[in-house]
């Protein structure tokens, strides 16, 4: 019975804190957004890519809109896992993949981009016109070019499509078909257990439960499509137990075949991919060290969609359903499902809409009230982002915005620490929060780092119980990042 | 941590002014202000219950307490240049009086019970940097400075029980140390019996610790550890086991001075060695030292221990001499 003594060994979850119950929510209509969509130059790791394209000119379904920098020999790409071979492999297939394609400006930018590893191109889902390309701050808060594009259709009729050759081989279509859906095959090398995570990740966010209820068919042919090319051992696809009902759950079983279902327990932080990792390979939760991920300028403590340690890859299940409608339509994804919360919005719920919308356009279909918002978060209350309303984007990595009439928690209110463990009990990793987040105050990172700060999963679940209210692990993300400067 | 800023694209009359906060932009209900009244409005009906047996005399006593903690709380606060209000609006001042006043005996005069907790706030809590920084319960600070500075009047109980003919004045545990008549576990569990103003109300007792624990605020493993010692010493060393879980401060001192968050371990494995500590401790003095009654110096015996406790039993997840080599070969 370690439980008695140990603690930690089942980290005590934070319970789902509905906002409002919406387990059954269900996505609307397609949103189309009068306003030109938009498409950050940044791959899935928020490395810059560059415009392939000029403002006036018309773009196809399926056109090359950025390509990775072409980077000179002197800034070695950085290999991890998948190692050199892999990179050039991959590198080589995309090409051969691509070279097909017949549209004579895009060799010479393919045979250039010798992207850093983990880098993809950035395909148009929809044909318009380029309207407009400026600097705008990005996902991670630095300024990317975003390419605006004002569709001549909706994406789902429109039959102006890149005229590409079909690649003959499953492999180089599956190659494709992942560059159109922005996922790097390289990451899945050296994968043993493929995890397609279904669990919605934070509290407040509803887009994969409703994910998986309605792009089942995608879902499971992009989740064939990659069980079979990363040769794992065993794929499982995460859902979050009382999220789906039974009916569901056994449609889920019979359709999504190849995976099989990995029950997880309700509640934050057990839907993380660091959680989940931690659940099949048995070891303590360890924060994700992703080659070629950057650090986000603005704070996050969510997840990569892409998370591999252990010999085990979790990817968000929406970039599966991404590649599975790739595949299957021989185009780039077109719409995501998101979902939006909050007080500050009167018409909440789960939307399907097109990729590259405008935020703002999401939240007046969704009845936000302007002049009441404070607070808007992108991802769930517990490790997204505060951001600001005017550059925010919706790409395929987003699950659910929540936008709040009142700001969360002070730093001011933050009193000394009562010493009552709660911290301790919380904390996924099983790290002594209070411990680290002292020493941090007091400037000891190396002190911070024997404690174990460098492990923090940035979760948030100590801050969240803590009774004093201190920023517990805003202090050990501080640690984190000071260590990261010496190194 | 927070920045406020305008969003630049909207285009409304006036941009909201949104905040940028880093996550988790939610915060769990239970704070440490919260968890303070509740464990005061837990303590309500162990002070009612305290009046029906001891008479309207507690009311005072209580009050002057809790006044004379606030006092004292505020004038050190001020002296310490911190924010009176705050420290006083958290309610750990009033939970330090009304403790202290529940230690009592009835016939406390009442300049006793104003000293006691003037002692127990400035010696006990801001001597060492206010709340969160004190080593020992404060409550239990005060309470031992009067009894070892009038152990007289910490141990008059004459005419404390209106209730009951066969009155002794001399508590269980005296009781049974000068071989007098003890009274029933009925008397023991109702509060029919000599003792402090809280002590006796050992249903009310229960009550609020098992309510407390229900809600998460206080760890059931200090209390749960603390009577079962003290239950299992009892029976190896020949005695009545349930007679000395009833008895004396023993109740209060488990489910409401032990548990004091500040003066516990951090951990469950800690909280368990405390603990089991404290029933030791207890027992010892009960069966062999000076005193009847051993729970105040058992629990401020184990505060002085918590941060060795801490000490090894925090978890270490990296060798500190790896780091340093580490960090150090870095730089």
């Amino acid at each position: 019975m370690p439980w008695l003594w140990q603690g930690r060994v089942a980290p005590r979850h934070i319970p789902e804190i509905g906002l409002r119950s919406r387990a059954n929510w269900r996505s609307s209509q397609v949103f189309q957004p009068a306003t030109p969509l938009l498409f950050p130059c940044q791959d899935w790791q928020g490395n810059p890519l560059t415009p392939q394209v000029k403002r006036g000119e018309e773009v196809k379904v399926g056109s090359v809109l950025a390509a990775p920098p072409n980077l000179d020999s002197a800034e070695a790409p950085l290999v991890s896992q998948g190692g050199r071979a892999s990179q050039a492999s991959q590198r080589s297939s995309i090409q051969a993949a691509l070279s097909t394609a017949g549209r004579p400006a895009a060799g010479p930018v393919i045979a250039a981009a010798k992207g850093r590893y983990g880098t993809v191109h950035l395909f148009s889902p929809v044909a318009g016109k380029v309207v407009d390309i400026s600097h705008r701050p990005g996902g991670s808060g630095e300024f990317v070019p975003v390419i605006a594009i004002s569709p001549t259709a909706p994406a789902q009729e429109q039959e102006a499509v890149e005229v590409r050759e079909l690649p003959s081989s499953e492999e180089s279509r599956l190659q494709l078909a992942a560059a159109y859906a922005g996922l790097d095959l390289a990451l899945f090398r050296n994968t043993d257990w493929l995890v397609v995570n279904g669990c919605d990740p934070d509290v407040g966010v509803y887009g994969r439960r409703c994910l998986l209820r309605e792009r089942l068919a995608d879902l499971a042919s992009g989740a064939t499509a990659l069980a079979s090319h990363v040769g794992a051992r065993h794929a499982y696809l995460a859902v979050t137990r009382g999220q789906l009902t039974a009916a569901e759950l056994e449609s889920l079983r019979h359709d999504a075949a190849p995976l099989e279902l990995l029950l997880v327990p309700a509640g934050y932080p057990a839907g993380r991919p660091e959680m989940l990792v931690s659940r099949l390979t048995g070891k303590k939760p360890n924060r994700c060290h992703n080659a070629g991920s950057r650090r986000s300028l603005l704070p996050t403590t969510s997840s990569p969609a892409v998370y591999c340690q252990d010999g085990v890859t979790v990817v968000g299940v929406e970039r599966v359903a991404a590649l599975g409608y790739a595949l299957h339509h021989h185009r780039p994804p077109a719409e995501t499902i998101v979902s939006v919360d909050g007080d500050a919005v009167s018409r909440p719920g789960v939307y399907r809409v097109p990729v590259g919308t405008p935020l703002a356009a999401l939240l007046e279909l969704a009845g936000l009230n302007l002049s009441s918002l404070r607070l808007l978060i992108r991802g769930g209350c517990l490790a997204g982002q505060a951001i600001t309303l005017g550059d925010a984007i919706v790409g395929i990595d987003d699950i659910g915005f929540l936008a709040f009439t009142s700001a969360g928690q002070r730093a001011s209110d933050a009193g000394l620490c009562l010493r009552c463990g709660r911290c301790l009990d919380a904390c996924p990793a099983g790290l002594s929060p209070t411990t680290i987040a002292r020493l941090a105050q007091k400037s000891l990172w190396g002190e911070a780092a024997s404690a174990g700060a460098e492990r923090c999963l940035g979760c948030g679940a100590c801050a969240y119980v803590c009774p004093a209210g201190r920023p517990l692990v805003q202090l050990i993300q501080l640690a984190q990042l000071q260590l990261e400067l010496v190194k | 941590m927070s920045v406020t800023t305008t969003s630049s694209q909207t285009r409304g009359t006036e941009p909201p002014l949104l905040v940028l906060s880093s996550s988790p932009h939610i915060h769990s209900p239970l704070t440490a202000e919260r968890a303070m009244y509740t464990v005061l409005a837990t303590l309500l009906p162990v002070a009612g219950v305290s009046v029906y047996i001891f008479g309207w005399r507690v009311l005072p006593i209580v009050l002057t307490s809790v006044v004379s903690a606030l006092i004292a709380e505020g004038v050190a606060q001020w002296a310490r240049r911190r924010s009176p209000w705050r420290s006083l609006k958290d309610g750990s001042a009033i939970l330090t009086g009304l403790l202290l006043a529940l230690t009592l005996p009835a016939s406390t005069p009442l300049w006793v019970a104003a000293l006691g907790s003037t002692v127990a706030i400035l010696l006990g809590k801001q001597a060492f940097g206010g709340l969160g920084h004190n080593v020992f319960n404060p409550a239990l600070v005060g309470r031992v400075f009067l009894l070892v500075t009038f152990p007289q009047l910490l141990s008059d109980f004459s005419g404390s029980v209106r209730m009951v003919d066969t009155v002794t004045t001399a508590t269980p545990l005296a009781a049974v140390a000068q071989g007098q008549t003890v009274p029933s576990y009925l008397e023991l569990l109702a509060g029919y019996r000599a003792g402090a103003l809280g002590e006796t109300a050992a249903v009310a007792l229960l009550l609020g610790g098992l309510i407390l624990i229900a809600f998460r605020i206080i760890n059931w493993r200090i209390p749960f550890g603390i009577l079962a010692t003290v239950a299992i010493f009892a029976w190896a060393a020949g005695q009545d086991p349930l007679f000395h879980l009833l008895s004396g401060g023993l109740i209060l001192g488990a489910f409401y001075m032990a548990t004091d968050w500040v003066t516990s371990p951090l951990t469950r494995l800690g909280s368990w060695i405390y603990a089991v500590g404290i029933g030791l401790i207890t027992m010892v003095i009960r069966l062999w030292g000076s005193y009847p009654e051993g729970v105040s110096f058992a629990i401020l015996f184990m505060n002085m221990c918590t941060p060795l406790i801490n000490r090894y039993t925090l978890p270490r997840p990296i060798r500190a001499s790896d780091v340093s080599e580490e960090v150090s070969a870095r730089a």
